[in-house]
């Protein structure tokens, strides 16, 4: 018991050593060079609204029709972004080029000078992500990218989506899923591949079907349904219920107390290859009180079944049979 | 019962003359060869009226050489030989972006003409004005992996047994399927229109299905385990309203309106009736044939050849269906603002109360139970529940200076699922399969009024001390409830462009509350002497008479020897079943970009929780996760990560720990514009080990040296440990030796090696399966494409898929599902097809 009660104490004054000295790291950095706050890094990304430097993509596009390689505006004409530029009624800060990279009147009159203008490329992924969030903060979607693991990690906008040379013209993506998301998390395409998988290498399904890359409130940046319940069931809809006999660990604990959601070379995607271990994991003599039944005497294994839902078939839960029998 | 295996097999010769005929056919379609091949992305498309036009189909044919276990084909790959669909893609953009009715649309498609997965994608937009994007999905599951749901029968032979059964080995006795093999399909479609996307006030609305229908296996344990057929049949219908607006200067709100309807139209009947029991009636004894343990009954067979009559089988009677509806209205608001300089602020509410009914329930079961005379019963009854969910969210991030900021989260969800069920059910008995039933005529008032099915005359009922109540009402009543408030809290820190890191504590309260209430209103008749109605919830407290005084509380004798129970527990509040549980979490994260070609992450959570709701859940864990590219040079890119998961439940009786490590690299190679190659390589190794508690019996011993159950007097107790090794390597080559032609080589290869308990060690029938733990599962492939023209390209691809196990147990080192009815395969798929583009 005393371990236990460390643990959460140890790791608030943990927490208090790092915010002291970041605080101090924060601050004093502030104090020395105020002058450099508007050079690299800012709070909030912030567009400027003076009209006059700004240029407008015309003017762009006379020397980035073909630069830096061939169809280069173009590309940017037939993309979704190129919307911004019909809209009348906002500012030349939310038009076209400008709208990400900043007003351009500088970097035109420096001959293109590369550091009169906002670029991408070398930027961290906080600055990005805050320029593209400036737009596409809205709704469920983007609303928690702020607090996601992967902005956390240093994974922001442009480390998937590609504005100018998107190869999935739906979302600017960098790539097709899954091969995508394959490109950090080797461990899924390692279970997408094995023997009993979801359809997601098959084009069926996709990875931000369940899951949304930029942040949200559940776990594992997991979605829900549209009822709020667990994101397994927007597709596997019988298994929902309510219940009058449920199988309480499938709400409780959610799916992934049995099941290995990517793949498994386990039938069923079970995290057991015998059905029978499983189930008896939970089913024995448990010490907490009001438990899981332990198995019954007369189920004895060197007759029984290797599967207990041979007769429990409706194991994830039942409107018409206390022991699953029927559904 | 053996399964068969068909082996899907077209000679070579005429594989080779298809494909020969396919590829000349398309040579000949696309009429002389052209030169000046460019690429995909360089397809300029066609200029009509206002649009740019850019279209491309891909046709042709697979041809398939299956060998081994076709259903197990089917469940790993179903993909068949036939024409194909292989793909089609539209898209028309607006020249000037003022279309009349679009700007844009794209079209696309694959899967059509039999392949398993079918995806078609329509997405349409004008500019400022609305955006549709429509999205169809349909799935063929096709899943028959054969130890599945099987008894995993002995072949000990039958006593008089059919052809199969008899002899010295009964080889029909193996299933070489699963008695839960399914062939459904799945549809889904996705509708969404935004209009004004860009605009202050924008509206969306949505609307989805998904529907799942086919046949479908399953089993009924009553007597045996009888072969059922079900027609499943659900749909899911989904209908979303919304508007965001975005009044306030960056802020937006969001209000959606969403309605869920489900129907179950699933029914279920008895499958198989291949045993006579009599001249004039077929019975399905179902699934389980074990002659050494008396299944599906002692002497199966009679020296007549037909079932025996007191065996547990069914007839062709049985009929499970129910109309389930449940309907789910949910409301959402939604508010994302960056209103404050220095504040992301995003919070949520939902709201979800939905109701569910089961109409017409209907379970009719016709046969024999042999353990309580069961012959015929009527189950029926109206279920109802509801579903209320109600969430609340909020996020905020804190920019306290340019380079610290304060992450907070937290979730609030609370749902509970009342549910009822009030079952009226009449069961009728027999001595045996060709015997009909007999029925009583009560004098006492009874709660229930029951029709005697056909061929049921009055008589002596022959009960059993085991039959069921005769009559019996019961009202089920379901509470299951969890509530839950997660907290976390992150300092997040960016020490410069190049390097960050954060540290955070999450908290999480969980509140379960399960009550289960249950109130019997019975009637045991008499049959085949008075005493016999005293039985089950009525039977005699003390060996003697039947009298008023020696039944137990709730029962009444009645003047026609009938015995009526009555059960009303007291109804008990919602209560938590396990102690409120307290999960805490440590966090700590860093990211390096040393310079822009290197990104490396590292993250941890250290957790603790005083409670767990299942035994395998974890009082304590840690996880570490390393994730790194590399960009080495412009061809060279290099991929790694380190993922630990330790867990351990070290409470008194469950000595559970469990870990989860994976280790993966991979190199992306691009030498040019005619050399490309991806290799990787991952090793996953997951251990489990727990205390269980179960029971083996043979001869009438457990087994030696294993201790007893602690507190279950009749069960065993034994470390169960489960290892899961698997070494993952893929590589992908591209190589255009010439402008026109690119050749494609690249394997998928798994292999599993693993233990888990055997938790029948001294069974005399080696009926343990491990397969899956000791397999390869390979997926080599190669092709080319040629690209005779701008507009054509020849395609012809091979794919290998091989499945192969490596039985461990049994004396001769293989069970007999091993030997009779192996999941190993071998399939060849050629796929031909030409692809057409401008």
């Amino acid at each position: 018991m005393s371990v236990r009660r460390k643990k959460p104490r140890t790791v608030f004054l943990l927490a208090l050593g790092f915010v002291f000295v970041a605080a101090v790291l924060s601050f004093g950095g502030q104090l020395r060079g105020q002058t450099s706050a508007n050079k690299s890094e800012q709070k909030r990304y912030v567009r400027q609204t003076d009209p006059s430097l700004y240029v407008g993509s015309e003017t762009c596009k006379t020397c980035h029709e073909d630069m830096p390689v061939k169809g280069f505006f173009k590309s940017f004409e037939d993309s979704p972004h190129y919307v911004s530029t019909l809209d009348s009624k906002k500012g030349p800060e939310w038009h076209g080029c400008e709208a990400c990279h900043g007003p351009g009147k500088e970097h035109v009159e420096g001959g293109g000078d590369k550091t009169k203008i906002f670029t991408f490329k070398g930027a961290s992924a906080q600055e990005i992500s805050a320029r593209c969030l400036d737009c596409h903060q809205y709704g469920e979607e983007h609303g928690n990218f702020a607090r996601s693991v992967h902005l956390q990690n240093g994974v922001g906008c442009t480390d998937c989506h590609d504005p100018h040379h998107a190869k999935e013209s739906q979302f600017l993506l960098k790539a097709k899923q899954p091969d995508l998301c394959y490109g950090c998390h080797l461990d899924k395409k390692q279970q997408f591949n094995r023997p009993f998988h979801h359809r997601v290498n098959e084009g069926l399904v996709k990875c931000t079907d369940c899951h949304n890359p930029h942040g949200g409130f559940q776990a594992r940046q997991l979605r829900a349904t549209a009822s709020q319940d667990l994101v397994c069931f927007t597709c596997h809809t019988d298994k929902a219920g309510p219940y009058v006999y449920e199988h309480e660990v499938v709400k409780i604990e959610g799916c992934a107390a049995c099941h290995i959601p990517h793949g498994s070379s386990n039938p069923r995607l079970l995290i057991r290859a015998q059905v029978n271990l499983l189930c008896l994991e939970c089913h024995a003599f448990s010490a907490d009180a009001g438990g899981p039944q332990a198995t019954p005497t007369f189920h004895n294994q060197a007759q029984k079944y290797q599967a207990c839902t041979m007769c429990h078939t409706a194991i994830h839960g039942s409107n018409s049979n206390k022991f699953f029998f029927t559904p | 019962m053996r399964g068969d295996h068909p082996q899907r097999k077209i000679g070579i010769k005429h594989r080779m003359i298809y494909a020969g005929l396919l590829l000349i056919g398309a040579l000949l379609s696309c009429g002389a060869l052209r030169t000046g091949a460019q690429q995909d992305e360089n397809q300029k498309g066609i200029d009509q009226g206002n649009y740019n036009i850019k279209q491309s189909i891909e046709f042709g044919g697979r041809f398939t050489s299956i060998s081994g276990n076709t259903q197990t084909y089917d469940t790993f790959v179903n993909l068949q030989q036939g024409a194909r669909l292989l793909g089609f893609n539209t898209e028309m953009n607006s020249l000037d972006h003022h279309g009349t009715l679009f700007d844009h649309v794209s079209f696309s498609n694959f899967g059509y003409g039999g392949d398993p997965n079918v995806v078609s994608r329509l997405r349409v937009s004008k500019n400022t004005w609305y955006k549709f994007d429509a999205l169809f999905r349909k799935d063929e599951n096709t899943w028959n992996y054969s130890p599945l749901a099987n008894p995993l029968n002995p072949t000990t032979s039958f006593a008089n047994g059919p052809p199969g059964f008899g002899g010295p080995v009964c080889t029909a006795c193996i299933i070489g399927f699963s008695p839960h093999n399914m062939n459904t399909r799945r549809k889904m479609g996705n509708y969404n229109l935004i209009i004004r996307p860009e605009s202050t006030v924008r509206f969306r609305m949505g609307y989805s299905s998904n529907i799942v229908q086919g046949p479908a296996f399953t089993t009924i344990h009553q007597g045996t385990e009888q072969f059922l057929l079900a027609d499943v049949k659900t749909t899911v219908n989904t209908y979303r309203l919304g508007i965001d607006i975005k009044v306030l200067p960056r802020t937006n709100i969001s209000y959606d309106q969403i309605w869920t309807y489900y129907k179950g139209d699933t029914g279920i009947t008895d499958f198989a009736q291949p045993f006579p029991v009599s001249p004039i009636l077929n019975v399905d004894l179902g699934v389980s044939f074990n002659a050494g343990a008396s299944q599906p009954c002692a002497g199966t067979f009679l020296s007549s050849g037909f079932v025996n009559p007191t065996c547990s089988a069914y007839t062709n009677g049985y009929l499970d269906h129910g109309r389930t509806r449940t309907n789910s209205p949910t409301e959402q608001l939604t508010v994302q603002s960056n209103y404050w300089q220095n504040w992301d602020l995003t919070a949520r509410v939902t709201y979800s109360s939905g109701d569910t009914n089961v109409f017409g329930y209907n379970q009719t079961v016709a046969g024999r139970e042999s353990r309580t005379n069961l012959s015929n019963q009527f189950n029926t009854g109206p279920v109802s529940g509801r579903r209320v969910a109600a969430g609340a969210d909020f996020g905020a991030t804190w920019h306290i200076t340019d380079k610290l900021s304060f992450n907070e989260t937290f979730h609030y969800s609370n749902w509970h699922d009342p549910a009822a069920f009030t079952l009226s059910s009449c069961s009728f008995f027999s001595p045996n399969l060709n015997t009909a039933a007999n029925f009583f005529t009560p004098t006492a008032p009874v709660p229930l009024t029951c029709v005697p099915p056909a061929g049921v005359v009055a008589g002596i009922v022959a009960h059993s001390t085991s039959s069921y109540p005769d009559l019996s009402n019961v009202l089920d009543s379901n509470f299951l409830k969890q509530e839950q408030k997660t907290n976390l809290a992150e300092f997040d820190y960016r020490f410069s462009e190049k390097y960050g890191a954060r540290i955070g504590f999450r908290y999480r309260h969980r509140y379960m509350a399960d009550n289960f209430y249950e109130a019997l209103n019975q009637v045991f008749y008499p049959g085949p002497t008075a005493a016999t109605a005293a039985r089950g919830s009525c039977a005699v407290v003390n060996p003697g008479p039947v009298t008023q005084a020696n039944l137990p509380a709730g029962c009444t004798l009645n003047a026609d020897s009938s015995i009526g129970f009555v059960s009303v527990p007291p109804f008990s509040p919602a209560s938590a079943i396990v102690p409120p549980i307290n999960e805490y979490s440590g966090l700590l994260g860093l990211w390096a970009r040393p310079n822009q070609k290197w990104k490396i992450s590292f993250d941890m959570e250290l957790f603790s929780a005083d409670g767990t709701f299942t035994r395998i859940s974890p009082k304590e864990s840690q996880e570490y996760r390393v994730r790194t590219k590399y960009n080495v040079t412009n061809w060279l890119n290099l991929n790694g990560n380190i993922l630990i998961w330790e867990s351990r439940n070290n409470q008194f009786q469950q000595n559970d720990t469990q870990h989860n490590r994976a280790y993966g690299a991979s190199a992306m190679i691009q030498a040019n514009d005619k050399f490309g190659m991806e290799i990787g390589y991952d090793y996953n190794d997951v251990y489990s080990q727990i205390l269980i508690c179960y029971i083996s019996v043979a001869a009438g011993q457990p087994g030696p040296g294993i201790q007893a159950c602690p507190n279950v007097p009749g069960l065993v107790q034994q470390l169960s440990t489960y290892t899961n090794n698997s070494n993952y390597g893929f590589f992908d080559v591209s190589y255009r030796p010439m402008q026109k032609l690119t050749v494609r080589l690249g394997a998928n290869l798994t292999g599993t090696s693993g233990s888990d308990l055997r938790l029948d060690p001294q069974a005399l029938i080696p009926n343990q399966v491990t397969g899956p733990l000791n397999s390869k599962w390979l997926h080599p492939y190669g092709g080319f494409e040629y690209r005779f023209s701008k507009e054509w390209t020849g395609k012809a691809l091979w794919d290998y898929y091989g499945y192969h196990e490596d039985p461990t147990f049994g004396a001769g080192g293989e069970s007999v599902q091993d030997i009779y009815a192996p999941r190993n395969f071998r399939g060849n798929l050629y796929t031909l097809s030409v692809r057409y583009a401008f």
